[in-house]
């Protein structure tokens, strides 16, 4: 009785493992068609023009800018959807090296803005920037958000349109740690 | 019987048994691999199904009879079997799908035949170290192994759960942004 109930107890594991194969196989194909559909954190490049190669202090942000070796400044607006989700999954405390850009409309909303994603402390620390009315976003001719523009060596070097948290995560800056010798 | 030649018999078999669970999902792509090696297309199917029954049966004799001669003959002609593909595989000078293990698999190459001297070495410690087991302790054997293989399985399918559910949000903030793009 004991090893007929063993036996079943292995038949029925086989059942569950095939199973689980084909589950997976689903998963993978269901990647495939997202992928093949162009939704998949798939970002366009954004033509940052005159900005390219010039300092991020020249277009009304923080000085700090100027001599970060590798940064990414994050564009959102309040009037788009995807900016609000990126602005909600925003890791506290922020990434070193992470700079988030707040459009807004006044003054008023931007605090608000900041308040309803708990970014108000971060503000000011000056990693948090409220472009009130666009001025900066009009400065570097920008028309898209949620959009990154990569800083190297204290110069803008290019942007894409971030359309997503894991796309965002996926271009932060990696820090090195080096362990002190010996 | 020795615990090396427990462990020989186990290993042989959990393989054996996953290959099989692997295969047996989609005999066809086994099929058009081998087609791919040249078996003509009409035995290829029949043929699948010989290799798929010839990996179960020795999984099962590896876990009840690993001393019999017969099951370390069947160990070392699979081997032989899989090494023959890696090999003409090689000849074709072509990327042949394994799906050694189900779809995904990797190619079939130098790899299989490499693996010809565990397979071998695993029959070796069976001839002179195997002895019967009590067909209870067999069962059991067969039950902790097909769990395992399941439980495997199982981690593959939360990893997928979770991949899906990331792209699932990446696709939604995508959508999200599209119209006003």
């Amino acid at each position: 009785m004991v090893t007929v109930l063993l036996i079943a107890v292995g038949l029925l594991a086989l059942l569950v493992a095939a199973l689980f194969s084909a589950l997976v196989e689903m998963y993978r194909d269901l990647r495939q068609v997202r992928d093949a559909l162009g939704i998949l954190d798939r970002p366009l490049n954004v033509d940052i023009g005159e900005a390219a190669g010039k300092r991020p202090s020249q277009f009304g942000l923080p000085r700090a800018l100027d001599s970060a070796g590798v940064a990414i400044v994050l564009f959102l607006t309040e009037r788009c959807t995807t900016c609000q989700a990126l602005a909600a999954g925003l890791l506290r405390p922020l990434p070193p090296d992470l700079w988030v850009v707040f459009e807004a409309r006044s003054a008023e909303s931007a605090a608000a803005m900041l308040e309803r994603y708990g970014l108000t402390e971060l503000a000011s620390h000056g990693r948090v920037i409220a472009d009130v009315e666009g001025e900066i976003g009009g400065r570097l001719d920008l028309h898209i958000a949620p959009s990154g523009f990569r800083v190297e060596n204290g110069r803008f070097t290019y942007a894409t349109t971030v359309p997503s948290t894991r796309y965002l995560r996926s271009i932060l800056p990696e820090t090195l740690r080096l362990r002190e010798a010996g | 019987m020795n615990v090396l030649a427990i462990a020989a018999a186990l290993m042989t078999a959990a393989v054996l048994l996953r290959a099989a669970v692997g295969k047996v999902r989609r005999p066809g792509d086994l099929a058009a691999t081998m087609t791919h090696l040249g078996v003509p297309r009409v035995v290829t199917a029949p043929a699948a199904a010989v290799l798929i029954s010839a990996e179960l049966a020795t999984a099962a004799a590896l876990l009840f009879r690993p001393d019999a001669g017969l099951t370390q003959i069947a160990v070392v002609t699979l081997a032989a079997v899989f090494a023959a593909a890696g090999l003409r595989a090689m000849q074709l000078g072509e990327q042949v799908a394994c799906n050694c293990f189900g779809a995904g698999s990797g190619a079939l190459g130098l790899r299989q035949v490499l693996l010809l001297i565990p397979w071998a070495a695993a029959a070796a410690i069976l001839r002179f170290g195997a002895r019967a087991p009590s067909v209870q302790t067999g069962a059991a054997f067969f039950a902790a192994i097909a769990l395992g293989i399941a439980a495997l399985e199982g981690i593959g399918v939360i990893r997928g759960m979770r991949e899906a559910r990331d792209d699932r949000r990446s696709a939604e903030e995508m959508y999200e942004w599209l119209p006003s793009y």
